[in-house]
């Protein structure tokens, strides 16, 4: 379709570029809709229950399954208690110079006998008996008691229970009206500690990553990334004209504006999109020493991304200065131009999202970890950065489509190749600078507190 | 005939008119100096002179100075909103001051001595506590009501509020104990962290997520960890003779715990609870400040002038020296990268700049500093 007069109006022409600009804009709605944090938190307790559930599971020994009676009985190590929640044992518990065991006994046949259990404990060969023994009295079918043993001897020496190799607890009652107690032993092997793998593993549904890369889009990235919008806008203007073309000639144009405009976004998202899948994969495989190498070479990633951003922003200057309207019949000449310019812009993109990366990367990790417990998974990190990569990239498609459609602005950026393109240098180079002289929160606390979001 | 010509008359009329819009636009540019942000801003009361100095953190200079009705014990300004509240222990007056309007906004007698205050994580909420008499007071930071009180409350130094801003915990030394105010019931929970009273325990500190607790114990030399939703002390960290408050980094990666006897430093990292760094630094550390990513730290002490930067990427002190005054207290910028020292012995205050390790100094205050306070500080968990 060709554009029957090339008379802009300004006004309009600045509408339609401020809603396109709103639309790129549009992942900043999510703050104000969705609790970042509270969402973050949540996931996390949900991450903490599963693993909870699996240190439970590990620390717990069946002493009698039947149809008729079950009995477990659950070493409450340190460890146990930094993993698990247990509002129902609040308390002077101190697990940290006693071992601390939970009896649940469940009886399907007749009521459990009216006393608690009787626990001693066995390291080696010396029997220790326990200094609390508490549990309900009176019940019929479910009885959870609880069984503390001082870690020293009546001597005061520390039981060396790493060095007897196993501990074993005897439980004992009269149940289903036996006459003599009846007595069942759990036993538990050294080492007592968690193994690595269940304290690290990342316990998150593939649900909760995508609720995490949400949660992330809605609190500590947001202000980092209203840079990009800018930058974005940048590329576009700089990229998607025909440089050359002066007024009159510009209707034929459009059309090409139109594709390229569209193919320009794609790579502009491919390009962040794919570095943030890429730093969260580097994130999720090394937690928090991930940190402490974004605080190592963030300075120097800023510095490089800030040169590699500002030489394309030169570039972008420099390519203003050809000519290439009067070759548009040279098909070969204006492909080698838009594979260049698609370069460009990923190069642009991930450029400027690595020098993001490098600024706000340890947040990610210190987020991850705090309130979600572990990640110590590649694919966990890739998968959340990439949700999250994916939710500001569908404003900025939705952008170019809008822009790709309003002839108006088709028609701007077909008339005003040479003064966009040094406007865009201009913008480039700024937003380089920003990254190389390490002032990238400046432009993001400047806008930040107009956003009503503190 | 006339003096002046039209022209000339005009010419003059419009050259007062400009001489006279100078002169009310300079007079307002120089009375009026913005104070109303406090987030760029750091606040020095002076120990024994009832006044307050106004730093701008990007000038690094004093911009204006409060005169207060009495001296000023203890400060804090709330991050969002511009209000200072500063404290007068002889009276037990708390005292709002607008920083917008530049008047003090609001007095409040407290039925407790305010020896300690503690703004809350959101900035609305201040915790009055004292460590002689006992007593607690929430108020609330804007409004200034009185929220609650807590007159049967043991004696305790700073308290801690958790980040669901419900629970708000204390140590208690007569008893030995760690404790909790539930503040939707308004009741009170303990924890004994030994079977004997009479123990001297730090202010409680917390991991970001509020989910461990940490006190240290001078009477034993242990630090506590509670697991704060089973309020189970599940882990004994043996640090030394005279542990400090243990501190937790603004990232949430590390606790720290030091011992002041020793000098020695343990770092341990918090998600594992697994040991990190353990090495001897030096004696008396009680100050800690954290700058970005949790890597560098300013390590200083209430007790001497050395101060030591430690590096968590190489595990080692990369920078040291000696301060001219002995600080009162410690404050990182929000931006992790500056830390601020007040002197409790000369009128000023040290700017260590924690990523080219340079040392600067602000004078501030008359005598000596008395209490100061940064608009928003990194100190998020202590």
């Amino acid at each position: 379709m060709y554009i029957s007069s090339t008379r802009i109006n300004s006004l309009k022409l600045s509408a339609l570029l401020f809603f396109g600009f709103a639309i790129a804009s549009s992942w900043l709605i999510f703050p104000y809709f969705v609790q970042g944090q509270q969402l973050l938190r949540g996931i996390g307790d949900d991450s903490r229950m599963i693993k909870a559930g699996s240190v439970s599971r590990y620390l717990t020994r069946e002493l009698i399954k039947t149809p008729d009676l079950e009995i477990t009985a659950t070493l409450a190590t340190d460890e146990y208690f930094q993993y698990v929640d247990r509002a129902a044992v609040v308390g002077n518990l101190r697990p940290d110079r006693n071992f601390i065991f939970f009896v649940a006994e469940t009886i399907h046949r007749g009521d459990l006998p009216q006393e608690v259990p009787i626990a001693t404990l066995r390291v080696g060969e010396d029997e220790y008996l326990p200094t609390i023994s508490d549990g309900p009295s009176l019940v019929s079918h479910h009885r959870l008691s609880v069984y503390s043993f001082p870690k020293r001897d009546a001597d005061g020496r520390l039981i060396e229970i790493e060095e007897a190799g196993r501990m074993r607890l005897y439980v004992s009652n009269r149940y289903m009206g036996s006459n003599r107690p009846l007595t069942f032993v759990g036993s538990w092997d050294a080492p007592y500690s968690l193994p690595d793998e269940l304290k690290s593993r990342a316990d998150i549904t593939p649900v909760a990553v995508l609720a995490l890369g949400a949660g992330l889009l809605s609190s500590v990235l947001t202000p980092c990334l209203l840079q990009l919008v800018v930058v974005f806008g940048g590329v576009i203007a700089g990229f998607s004209t025909v440089p050359g073309q002066s007024v009159g000639g510009s209707r034929q144009l459009t059309p090409l504006i139109r594709r390229k405009i569209m193919q320009l976004a794609l790579a502009f998202v491919i390009g962040f999109v794919s570095l943030y899948a890429l730093a969260g994969a580097f994130i999720g495989a090394l937690g928090h020493q991930a940190q402490l190498a974004f605080s190592e070479y963030s300075r120097a990633v800023a510095i490089i991304s800030g040169v590699l951003v500002i030489l394309l922003g030169l570039w972008v200057g420099y390519r203003g200065t050809r000519d290439f309207a009067c070759r548009i019949p040279d098909r070969r000449a204006m492909e080698a131009l838009s594979m260049r310019d698609t370069v460009g812009t990923v190069l642009t993109s991930m450029g400027y999202a690595l020098g993001c990366t490098a600024c706000f990367g340890g947040a990610i990790v210190a987020t991850l970890i705090v309130y979600v417990g572990a990640i110590g998974s590649a694919a966990i990190g890739a998968g959340i950065m990439l949700t999250f990569g994916i939710g500001v990239a569908i404003p900025f498609l939705l952008s170019a489509y809008y822009i790709s459609k309003m002839d108006t602005i088709l028609l701007f950026l077909a008339e005003n190749s040479k003064s966009l393109s040094y406007a865009s240098m201009i913008i480039i180079i700024l937003f380089g600078l920003i990254l190389l002289t390490d002032n990238f929160h400046v432009v993001s606390d400047m806008i930040y507190p107009y956003l009503g979001l503190s | 005939m006339p003096m002046f010509t039209f022209r000339t008359t005009i010419f003059i009329k419009s050259l007062l008119g400009a001489l006279v819009a100078f002169l009310c636009f300079s007079s307002g540019l120089f009375a009026q100096v913005d104070i109303s942000n406090p987030q760029r801003l750091m606040f020095v009361a002076d120990a024994d002179d009832p006044i307050i100095d106004v730093i701008d953190l990007q000038e690094n200079e004093v911009i204006f100075r409060i005169e207060t009705k009495q001296k000023v014990d203890d400060l804090v300004a709330t991050p969002f909103a511009p209000v200072l509240i500063y404290t007068n222990i002889d009276k037990q007056l708390v005292s709002m001051y607008n920083l917008e309007t530049q008047e003090l906004a609001k007095e409040v007698i407290l039925p407790i001595v305010p020896r300690h205050m503690v703004l809350d994580t959101t900035g609305s909420k201040i915790g009055f506590t004292d460590s002689e008499s006992g007593g607690f007071v929430l108020l609330s930071a804007y409004g200034g009501q009185v929220l609650f009180t807590l007159e049967d409350f043991p004696p305790t130094t700073d308290v801690l509020f958790d980040p669901n801003e419900v629970d708000i915990w204390y140590s208690n030394d007569l008893d030995g104990s760690i404790g909790l105010i539930d503040s939707n019931v308004k009741k009170t929970f303990e924890i004994e962290v030994t079977d004997k009273p009479e123990q001297m325990l730090s202010s409680p500190s917390r991991s970001l997520d509020g989910r461990y607790i940490y006190a240290a114990n001078e009477t034993t030399g242990e630090v506590y960890s509670v697991n704060a939703f089973s309020k189970i002390i599940y882990k004994t960290f043996n640090i030394g003779t005279r542990p400090a408050r243990p501190y937790t980094t603004p990232e949430g990666v590390f606790l720290y715990m030091m011992d002041k006897d020793s000098g020695r430093f343990v770092s341990i990292e918090q998600h594992l609870f697994t040991e990190f760094d353990n090495t001897i630094i030096g004696e008396g550390i009680d100050l800690i400040t954290v700058g970005r990513f949790d890597r560098l730290n300013l390590l200083a002490s209430t007790e001497n002038h050395n101060f030591y930067i430690y590096d968590n990427n190489r595990k080692a002190v990369i920078e040291q020296g000696k301060l001219n005054f002995i600080p009162l207290d410690a404050q990182g910028a929000a931006d992790g990268r500056q830390a601020y020292l007040a002197s409790s012995d000369s009128p000023e205050v040290a700017i260590i700049n924690l990523e080219d390790q340079q040392v600067s100094y602000i004078k501030a205050a008359n005598g000596r500093v008395g209490a100061f306070a940064i608009g928003l500080s990194n100190n998020v968990c202590h």
